[in-house]
């Protein structure tokens, strides 16, 4: 079944490749950097919409987000596909990828079930998946070298809004339902947001305007580690601190990535 | 089988399906979320008043906890949308005195500490409504129910206000509260004399109106009775009432942004 499986799969990435080689060649990495950046910066959006629904804080823009955000992974990773000319090692990590999404995707969303611990062990496998394609990718495009200091700026970024999503769902998941070992899967060290930050303000080439949400940013962040410093438990500010900085994170994204030629 | 299906389904979904987070929200919107500040400014002092004397605290930490979050998010909306140099003026001085409001509001506070504090929301309020005249003065705004829309937020804004002010007679905090609150009294009830027809015929308003003048006899009548004080009654109407109003707001909002 999954050599049938691999085989029709095959057949469309061969076939969809065909057509979008001419794409490629006119648009290739700063598009496909924004796609491939904002998969690694939704990867664990969807456990915290879970864990915000789960506890009613906000829980209609949570269902909302939830929808937006699995649409936008879908369409990237649609775009992605299309535009996938590299080797078989490429493939195959789409390949897990995809297959683990479309399973991650129905438990996700499935609300009737609290298994918080494992949904969080799948967030992790997602992110790893990401990382490795997105890396794999990245490596092999014929015009990442002279772009890589944009790239791994937006990369650094991607991984803060990644992080903040992390701590907001960690902080839940410990406070609301006492699952005490969450954080243990994510990289959360608010210190290296920081100079992640610090480091995108000196890319030269990036929009003044770009530097007023690196400003925001700072705060947010600053705003999260007093809210996580403070006994009282406040879902709600969470959810909009997170909110904040990564929509921010979103635009800032934008603006580094037309910094890529 | 299944599988292999949702594989295909996956692959074969329309690249071109929008769900962009960086859609740009319509001016309507963002004027919404400008004018909804202003009620939660609003909000949040009277909030944090109960707070403070543990009054209502669940009732008030909660609405408090959401005023605070909603500010935070609307600022960001407009942050995120906004392009007119003299709104993002406005709006940066905005984020600052909110930034430090923001931490304020988290501390326990003392009722002395609190005057200090209505002062930096009435200048946080001050720029606030500041920021929404430019609004109305530079966006193209829907003119269906504008009018209608922005009495009903000022009524709300109004209800908040003498709810605060209510609660620091009570308290006997200051002077300047008093006449805040005979002025705002005087206001919702001129209103409600001279708005009611137009608001009762309204096909969005209509029978919630009728039970919002209801809520407000009854809110009056505590509010001028001298025999019993009671801000708990106080704080539950006001809720009552603003929930009503929120929901006639939020039906012209829809009606304005369902074509975008």
């Amino acid at each position: 079944m999954k050599q049938l499986q691999i085989f029709i799969l095959t057949l469309i990435i061969g076939f969809n490749t065909s057509n979008a080689i001419a794409q490629i060649s006119e648009n290739p990495i700063d598009v496909l950097s924004e796609k491939l950046l904002q998969n690694e910066l939704l990867t664990n959006r969807f456990l915290k919409n879970f864990v915000f629904v789960k506890t009613n804080t906000f829980k209609k823009k949570a269902l909302a987000d939830m929808d937006k955000s699995i649409a936008l992974f879908d369409d990237n990773l649609s775009y992605i596909i299309l535009h996938l000319p590299y080797d078989r090692k490429v493939k195959e990590d789409f390949l897990k990828l995809q297959n683990f999404w479309n399973i991650y995707r129905i438990n996700i969303t499935d609300f009737e079930k609290d298994n918080y611990e494992s949904l969080v062990k799948k967030t992790y496998r997602l992110g790893k998946y990401i990382k490795q394609l997105n890396k794999d990718i990245f490596n092999k495009h014929p015009d990442y070298s002279k772009n890589k200091k944009s790239i791994e700026i937006a990369q650094l970024n991607a991984s803060n809004g990644k992080k903040i999503d992390a701590i907001a769902a960690i902080y839940v998941l410990k406070k609301a339902f006492h699952i005490k070992d969450a954080a243990s899967y994510f990289d959360i060290d608010m210190g290296s947001m920081k100079k992640n930050l610090k480091k995108t303000g000196k890319l030269k080439t990036l929009n003044p305007k770009a530097k007023n949400l690196i400003t925001d940013l700072k705060t947010t962040l600053e705003s999260i580690k007093t809210l996580l410093d403070k006994e009282k438990y406040n879902p709600k500010m969470m959810y909009a601190y997170d909110n904040v900085y990564t929509n921010k994170t979103f635009k800032l994204l934008k603006f580094i990535i037309q910094t890529i030629k | 089988m299944n599988k292999i299906y949702l594989i295909l389904l996956g692959i074969l979904l329309p690249v071109n399906l929008q769900a962009q987070f960086d859609d740009e929200m319509p001016k309507a919107a963002l004027y919404d979320n400008a004018v909804d500040i202003q009620i939660y400014t609003q909000m949040l002092a009277k909030d944090k008043l109960y707070l403070i004397y543990n009054l209502k605290k669940e009732q008030a930490g909660n609405e408090l906890d959401y005023a605070m979050a909603m500010i935070s998010e609307n600022l960001s909306n407009i942050d995120l949308n906004e392009d007119n140099e003299q709104i993002v003026s406005k709006l940066n001085k905005i984020k600052e005195v909110w930034f430090k409001l923001n931490n304020k509001l988290t501390q326990t506070l003392t009722p002395k500490e609190f005057t200090n504090l209505f002062f930096e929301v009435n200048t946080f309020d001050r720029l606030v409504s500041d920021m929404v005249l430019k609004m109305r003065e530079v966006y193209d705004l829907p003119e269906k129910n504008l009018d209608k829309y922005n009495d009903i937020q000022n009524l709300r804004r109004l209800i908040q206000k003498i709810n605060l002010s209510y609660y620091a007679n009570y308290l006997g905090l200051s002077k300047s509260f008093q006449h805040e609150y005979q002025k705002n009294i005087d206001s919702v009830s001129q209103f409600i004399k001279s708005k009611s027809n137009e608001f009762l015929n309204d096909p969005v308003a209509g029978q919630s109106f009728a039970d919002i003048i209801v809520d407000w006899n009854f809110l009056k009548a505590n509010l001028l009775s001298k025999m019993s004080k009671n801000p708990k009654t106080v704080f539950s109407l006001v809720t009552a009432i603003d929930f009503k109003l929120k929901n006639i707001k939020n039906t012209y909002v829809k009606e304005w942004l369902k074509d975008f």
